[in-house]
C-alpha cells in the first residue's frame, strides 16, 4: 500500500501512554506517524497560556510539527475512563493548538468520552478514519489490530521501563525479553504498510484501567503487582532491590521534559520502579471507595488509591511526582497529606516532587539519593 | 505677548516613589530637565521623599518655584498626601506618557523596576494593551539584586560581568529560592562567576517575555526603560532573545517620574497644592493602628507632619478620613 | 446545633435568612478579613485556587465561634470546586476542629438526595417540628432577600460611574443591604428595598457622564466575591466605568435547578453559542461563557472586558490562553487579573486605572 500522507503526534500528554495504540492504528490506515522529537536540554518551551507544563508542551510539539505532517492528532480526551473524567484543561487543548498554531495544520480532534456509550473509543477512532478517507471495514479492522498492540504492549510495560532508557520506552523494534511473544509493530521499515501482527493475544478487553470498555471492565493482565516481584526480564536487578512505587500522572512520570529523566537515575542509584499500571481497578478502588465524595478524575484517583495502597506495603519507598501549577495534583496532594495523617502515618518513605520547566535535574537527585539513603536506614533497622 | 508667555511658564514636579526607589524630577514649560534625583528607599518611603526634595531644592536656583506637582508609582497615594500634589496617576500611564512624547513612533514600552516589570503597547502614540506582573517578582530588580548580593558582588558589577559570560549557565527563575540552590550548584561545580550572571540575566529575560509579555504582540522599536535598564546584561540578553536592538532614553530610570511631571504640566493648576521643599525639614512619619470599633478591622493608617495629623486612610467608613484635595484621575 | 456557610458576596444574607426565619440557630463567620485568609493559607496547599483558601478561613473561623454545622453548597465535575468539600472536611478533621458536614447538592439527582438525607438524618433528630415547618418559609424569605440584595448591586452598579463624591454609592449600598438583612417579614423586607433602592438614588449623581461600559467575567468566586477580587467591581465603577456581570448567587442557584432552560438563562445560552467559534466543547465551570460573554460584549459595543480568575484555576486557564485571540480578533482590550493571596491590592488599582485610561483614549479616537 502506498504511503497517504503523514500523522503527527505531538510527544505529550497521554501520549505516555496510548501511543501505541494511535501509532498502529494511523499505520495500519496507510499513514506514516511522526512523532515530535524531544525538548532536551535547551529546547525553547512557547508560551501561548499560563498553564502547567506539561499542556505547555503539547503547544511547543504542536507547534514544531507545524510543516512536516499533513494532519496533527490532538484527540479531545474528555473520558477515558466509564465514570471518570480528565483535567478539564484535556477539554480544550485541541482548541488551543488551533489557536497556537493559528490555523495552519489541519487537525483530528475527534473526542473521545468513555463515559457516554459502548465501544466510544472505536466509534471515536472510527470518525477519525473517516476524516482520512477510512471506510467503517477498514477503521475497525485497524483499531482492533491497535488495539491487541496496545495491550501486549501494557504487558510488558513495567518491565520496559525499568530495562531500557527512557528515549526506547516506545521503540517498538526493541523488545525485551519479556514480550517476545509479542512482534514489533508491523513497520521495520518506513513506506510498508501492511504487516501482520504475530502472537496476537486473544483475550478480549484488557484495558483494565487504562481504558475500561463498557460493558464490562476486563480482567487486569497482570494481577496484583505487589508484594510478588515483577516477573519476566532477564536483566531484572536483583530481588535485593529498592522497590520504589512512582505515582502521578503518565505524562509526569514518563516525559523526561518534565521530570528531567528521574526514573533513568533512580535505576542508576538501584530502584526497581513499580507504577500504578501493575494494580488493578479493584485495588485502587478498595483504597478510595470509603471516601464522602467520589474523585471523579480518573488520574486523581488512580493517583490516591495506588499511593494508599502501596504505602500499606509491598514497596520499600513511593515518590508522587507533581506537575506546579497542576491543580489536581495541588488538591489531591493536600488530601493526600491529611488522609495519612489522620490514619496515623505510614512507615514506608514518601517522597513527593513538585515538577515545572524552572527545576532543575540537580535539585531533583539531591532530594532523590537523600530519599535513598532514608530507605536504606529503615531497611537497616 | 512676551510677558504673557512668561506668566506662564512654568516648573513642574514629578515623583516616582517605587517599591524599591524614589525618583524625582523637575522640568519646565520646554520638558528641559532641570533637577533631576534617584534614590533607594531602604524600607522608608517619607524619608526617601524628604531627601529627594531637599536634594531637588538644592539643584535648583532659588528663583525657580514649582507651579504643579505629581506622583506615581506604588507610593503615590502616600506621596501625594506628603507633599500636597495636584495629581496622582498611575505608573502605567505615567511611563506610557513619558515615552509617547520623546519617542512618538515607538511600539513597545519594556518596564522593569524594583518589584514590577511591565509591558506596555503603543501604536499611533496611544496605549493599545498593556501588562504587569501580578503574583511573582521573579522578572523584576529586586531578584537581580538578591542573587546579586548571594553571589557577593555589587548590582553595578552585575551588568559588566554578565556582559563578559561566554557560555550563560541555565538557572532557574521561577523564584528567588529556585534561583538560588540553582546558582550554588553551578557554582560549586565549578562554573565561571560570569557565566552564571550571564545565565541569571537570561533567565530573567526569558521569565519577563514568557509571564508579563505572554500573549503581546511585541513590535519594534522597542523602548527598554526602568531602574534595571542600567543594567547591560539585561539589555543585551533581551536584544539577543529578542533579536532587535533596544532604545534606552537617557533618563531610564526617571520616566516615571518624567511622564508624571508632564502630566501636571498639561492640566497646569491654576494654584498647586504642594506644600514646598520646607518639609524636608519637617519631622513626618506614618502611624497605623488597628480600629476595633467594628468587625471590619480595618488597619487605618495616619500621616503627621510636625506632629499634626495631615491625612489619614485604610478605614472603610471614613471616620477618620481627612478630606484631601488631591485630584485623583 | 449551630449552622454556619461560607461568605461569597451577599450569599450570607440568604443563608442567615433562612435560618432565621426557621430559628435554627447559626453563626455568620466573620466577614473575610486577612486574617481569615491567613488561616486559610496556612492549611492549605499554595497551589489550590484562592476561593478554597478563603472558604477554609471562614469555616476554620465560624467553627472557632462555637458553629458545629457547616452547611456548603456542593458542585461537581469537571473543576475542583467539587471536591472542595473532600478535602476541606479532612483538614478540620486533621486540625481537630469538631465539625458536621451538609451538602447541598448542586444537581438534585437521586444519588445526591440519597446521600443528603444520609447526612440529614443525624441532624433531622436536633431539629423541633417548628423547625421544620418554618422551613419552607424560610426558603422563600432566603430567596426574596437575596434577589432583594441582587437587585441593589445592580442598582448600585449603574450609579457608582455617575456618583460625585467617590465612595459615597458604596456607603449607601452597604445601608441598603444591611436594612434588607435586617428585615424579619416579607412586608418588613419590601420596605426595605424600597428604601434601599431611595437611599441609592440619593448618592449625588452626574447625570453628563456617559461612563464607560465594562464586562466582568471569569470564575464565580472572584467575579462574585469583593473580598476574593480586592473590590474589582466597587473600583472599576469608582473609576467612572458602568460595570456588569452576569455571574449572580440566584443564576447559579437556577442553574442548578435547570430551571433556567428557557428564559432564565438565555443570556448565558447566547455566551455558550458566542465562545464555539473557539472551543468546541464544554470545558466547563465558566469557561466557556467567559469567552462567549466577551465576544458578545464586543457586539454590544462595550469598551472592554475585565477577566478574573484564580491563580492555577483549571477551567479558566485555558480561557485566558483563547481570551487573547478573542481581544485580537473583535477588537475589545480584555483585562485578565490572576487572584492569589498575595498583598496585591495596589497592584489591581494601578492595573484598572491603566485599563480605564486606556479605554478613555480609545473611545476618544474612536
Amino acid at each position: 500500500m502506498e504511503e497517504k500522507g503523514r500523522i503527527g503526534i505531538p510527544r505529550s500528554l497521554m501520549f505516555y501512554r496510548y501511543f501505541p495504540l494511535w501509532k498502529v492504528f494511523f499505520e495500519e490506515l496507510g499513514w506514516r506517524v511522526i512523532v515530535s522529537d524531544g525538548l532536551g536540554k535547551r529546547g525553547k518551551i512557547i508560551y501561548f497560556e499560563d498553564s502547567c507544563l506539561p499542556m505547555k508542551l503539547l503547544v511547543t510539539h504542536s507547534i514544531n510539527l507545524r510543516g512536516k505532517v499533513d494532519h496533527l492528532f490532538v484527540p479531545r480526551l474528555v473520558s477515558l475512563h466509564r465514570s471518570y473524567i480528565m483535567c478539564p484543561k484535556f477539554r480544550g487543548a485541541p482548541d488551543i493548538v488551533r489557536l497556537a498554531t493559528e490555523g495552519t495544520v489541519s487537525i483530528l480532534d475527534e473526542t473521545i468520552d468513555l463515559r457516554t456509550r459502548e465501544h466510544s473509543m472505536l466509534r471515536s477512532f472510527l470518525k477519525t478514519g473517516k476524516r482520512l478517507g477510512a471506510d467503517e471495514k477498514e477503521g475497525k479492522r485497524a483499531f482492533q489490530k491497535a488495539e491487541r498492540f496496545f495491550i501486549n504492549f501494557q504487558k510488558g510495560w513495567e518491565n520496559r521501563i525499568n530495562v531500557l532508557s527512557s528515549k526506547d520506552l516506545f521503540q517498538f523494534d526493541i523488545p525485551t525479553s519479556s514480550e517476545k511473544n509479542i512482534s514489533p509493530p508491523p513497520r521495520p521499515r518506513q513506506g510498508e504498510a501492511e504487516g501482520e501482527l504475530a502472537g496476537e493475544d486473544k483475550r478480549e478487553g484488557g484495558y483494565g484501567r487504562l481504558y475500561s470498555p463498557p460493558p464490562l471492565p476486563a480482567p487486569r493482565l497482570r494481577q496484583a503487582g505487589s508484594p510478588s516481584p515483577v516477573k519476566g526480564g532477564g536483566k531484572d536487578i536483583g530481588e535485593t532491590s529498592m522497590r520504589v512505587a512512582f505515582i502521578g500522572h503518565p505524562y509526569n512520570l514518563f516525559d523526561t521534559d518534565v521530570n528531567k529523566d528521574i526514573l533513568s537515575f533512580a535505576k542508576n542509584l538501584g530502584m526497581r520502579i513499580i507504577t500504578p499500571d501493575s494494580l488493578s481497578e479493584k485495588e485502587i478502588d478498595a483504597q478510595v471507595s470509603d471516601l464522602s465524595k467520589e474523585i471523579y478524575w480518573s488520574s486523581g484517583r488512580e493517583i490516591v488509591g495506588s499511593l494508599f495502597h502501596f504505602l500499606s506495603g509491598g514497596v520499600d519507598g513511593a515518590i508522587f511526582l507533581t506537575s506546579f501549577k497542576c491543580g489536581i495534583d495541588a488538591l489531591l496532594q493536600e488530601f493526600i497529606r491529611r488522609r495519612l495523617k489522620l490514619k496515623g502515618g505510614t512507615s514506608i518513605p514518601l517522597l513527593v516532587l513538585s515538577l515545572d520547566e524552572h527545576s532543575g535535574r540537580e535539585g531533583l537527585t539531591t532530594r532523590l539519593e537523600a530519599f535513598k539513603d532514608v530507605i536504606e536506614e529503615r531497611k537497616r533497622n | 505677548m512676551g510677558a504673557l508667555q512668561v506668566l506662564i511658564m512654568g516648573n513642574y514636579l514629578g515623583i516616582d516613589v517605587g517599591s524599591i526607589t524614589t525618583k524625582m524630577v523637575v522640568i519646565n514649560e520646554g520638558d528641559e530637565v532641570l533637577a533631576e534625583v534617584y534614590l533607594r528607599n531602604n524600607g522608608r518611603p517619607l524619608e526617601a521623599i524628604q531627601q529627594g526634595l531637599e536634594s531637588i531644592s538644592s539643584r535648583l536656583d532659588g528663583e525657580t518655584s514649582i507651579d504643579g506637582a505629581a506622583t506615581t508609582g506604588s507610593a503615590r497615594h502616600l506621596a501625594a498626601y506628603l507633599v500636597g500634589a495636584d495629581l496622582v496617576k498611575n505608573e502605567i500611564t505615567a511611563h506610557s506618557i513619558a515615552v509617547i512624547d520623546l519617542f512618538p513612533e515607538v511600539k513597545t514600552v519594556f518596564e522593569i523596576g524594583g518589584q514590577d516589570s511591565k509591558v506596555i503597547l503603543l501604536r499611533a502614540g496611544v496605549v493599545v494593551d498593556f501588562a504587569m506582573n501580578t503574583v511573582c517578582a521573579a522578572g523584576t530588580g529586586s531578584f537581580l539584586d538578591q542573587q546579586a548580593a548571594r553571589l557577593g558582588i555589587s548590582i553595578e558589577e552585575f551588568g559588566t560581568l554578565a556582559l563578559k559570560a561566554k557560555h550563560p549557565v541555565r538557572v532557574a527563575g521561577r523564584c528567588t529560592v529556585f534561583a538560588e540552590t540553582d546558582m550554588i550548584h553551578k557554582q560549586q561545580i565549578g562554573h565561571s562567576i560570569e557565566d552564571i550572571v550571564g545565565g541569571l540575566c537570561d533567565s530573567l529575560v526569558k521569565n519577563y517575555l514568557n509571564n508579563v509579555c505572554r500573549g503581546k504582540e511585541i513590535l519594534s522599536p522597542i523602548v527598554f526603560q526602568g531602574g534595571v535598564a542600567a543594567n547591560q546584561g539585561i539589555r543585551k540578553a533581551l536584544e539577543k532573545e529578542l533579536e532587535t536592538p533596544l532604545i534606552v532614553p537617557e533618563h531610564f530610570g526617571l520616566m516615571g517620574a518624567m511622564g508624571a511631571a508632564k502630566l501636571v504640566k498639561r492640566v497646569k493648576p491654576f494654584r498647586t497644592q504642594f506644600k514646598g521643599f520646607e518639609l524636608s525639614r519637617k519631622s513626618c512619619l506614618t502611624r497605623g493602628f488597628e480600629c476595633s470599633e467594628c468587625e471590619n478591622q480595618c488597619e487605618v493608617v495616619e500621616l503627621l507632619v510636625d506632629r499634626e495629623v495631615v491625612a489619614c486612610w485604610g478605614d472603610l467608613c471614613e471616620k477618620y478620613r481627612k478630606s484631601s484635595s488631591v485630584v485623583s484621575q | 446545633m449551630k449552622v454556619t456557610f461560607p461568605h461569597l458576596g451577599t450569599m450570607h444574607i440568604f443563608c442567615k435568612a433562612i435560618a432565621e426565619t426557621a430559628q435554627i440557630p447559626y453563626v455568620v463567620p466573620p466577614e473575610t478579613s486577612r486574617k481569615t485568609l491567613t488561616l486559610g493559607v496556612l492549611h492549605s496547599n499554595e497551589s489550590i485556587c484562592l476561593p478554597f483558601k478563603i472558604i477554609l478561613g471562614n469555616f476554620i473561623e465560624a467553627l472557632q465561634m462555637g458553629a458545629d454545622t457547616i452547611v456548603m453548597v456542593g458542585s461537581g465535575p469537571p473543576c475542583r470546586l467539587g471536591l472542595y468539600d473532600l478535602v476541606q472536611k479532612a483538614i478540620l478533621e486533621d486540625m481537630g476542629l469538631h465539625y458536621r458536614w451538609l451538602t447541598i447538592p448542586p444537581r438534585l439527582t437521586l444519588q445526591a438526595i440519597w446521600k443528603n438525607y444520609k447526612e440529614t438524618k443525624e441532624l433531622k433528630k436536633e431539629l423541633s417540628w417548628k423547625n421544620i415547618l418554618l422551613f419552607p418559609y424560610g426558603l422563600r424569605m432566603g430567596w426574596k432577600k437575596m434577589m432583594a440584595c441582587e437587585a441593589l448591586e445592580k442598582l448600585a452598579m449603574k450609579v457608582r460611574p455617575r456618583e460625585v463624591k467617590k465612595g459615597e454609592t458604596q456607603k449607601h449600598l452597604k445601608k441598603a443591604l444591611s436594612g434588607v438583612d435586617e428585615a424579619r417579614t416579607l412586608r418588613t423586607l419590601n420596605d426595605a428595598l424600597q428604601k434601599g433602592k431611595a437611599i441609592l438614588q440619593m448618592t449625588g449623581q452626574d447625570f453628563s457622564r456617559i461612563p464607560l461600559k465594562i464586562a466582568i467575567v471569569g470564575e464565580l468566586y472572584t467575579v462574585m466575591d469583593p473580598h476574593i477580587n480586592r473590590g474589582v467591581e466597587q473600583k472599576l465603577g469608582e473609576l467612572g466605568a458602568e460595570v456588569t456581570r452576569t455571574s449572580w448567587f440566584s443564576t447559579h442557584i437556577l442553574r442548578s435547578l435547570r430551571k433556567n432552560k428557557a428564559d432564565q438563562n438565555s443570556e448565558r445560552i447566547r455566551f455558550f453559542e458566542a465562545s464555539k467559534a473557539y472551543l468546541g466543547y464544554d470545558v466547563g465551570a465558566e469557561c466557556n461563557l467567559s469567552i462567549g460573554e466577551a465576544i458578545v460584549r464586543s457586539k454590544e459595543g462595550y469598551d472592554g472586558v475585565v477577566h478574573l480568575m484564580p491563580f492555577a484555576c483549571m477551567p479558566e486557564t485555558t480561557a485566558s490562553g483563547i481570551l487573547t485571540r478573542v481581544g485580537k480578533d473583535w477588537d475589545i482590550p480584555i483585562l485578565t487579573l490572576i487572584l492569589d493571596e498575595q498583598e496585591i491590592e495596589g497592584r489591581i488599582q494601578t492595573l484598572l486605572e491603566a485599563f480605564v485610561e486606556m479605554l478613555q483614549w480609545k473611545r476618544k479616537a474612536a
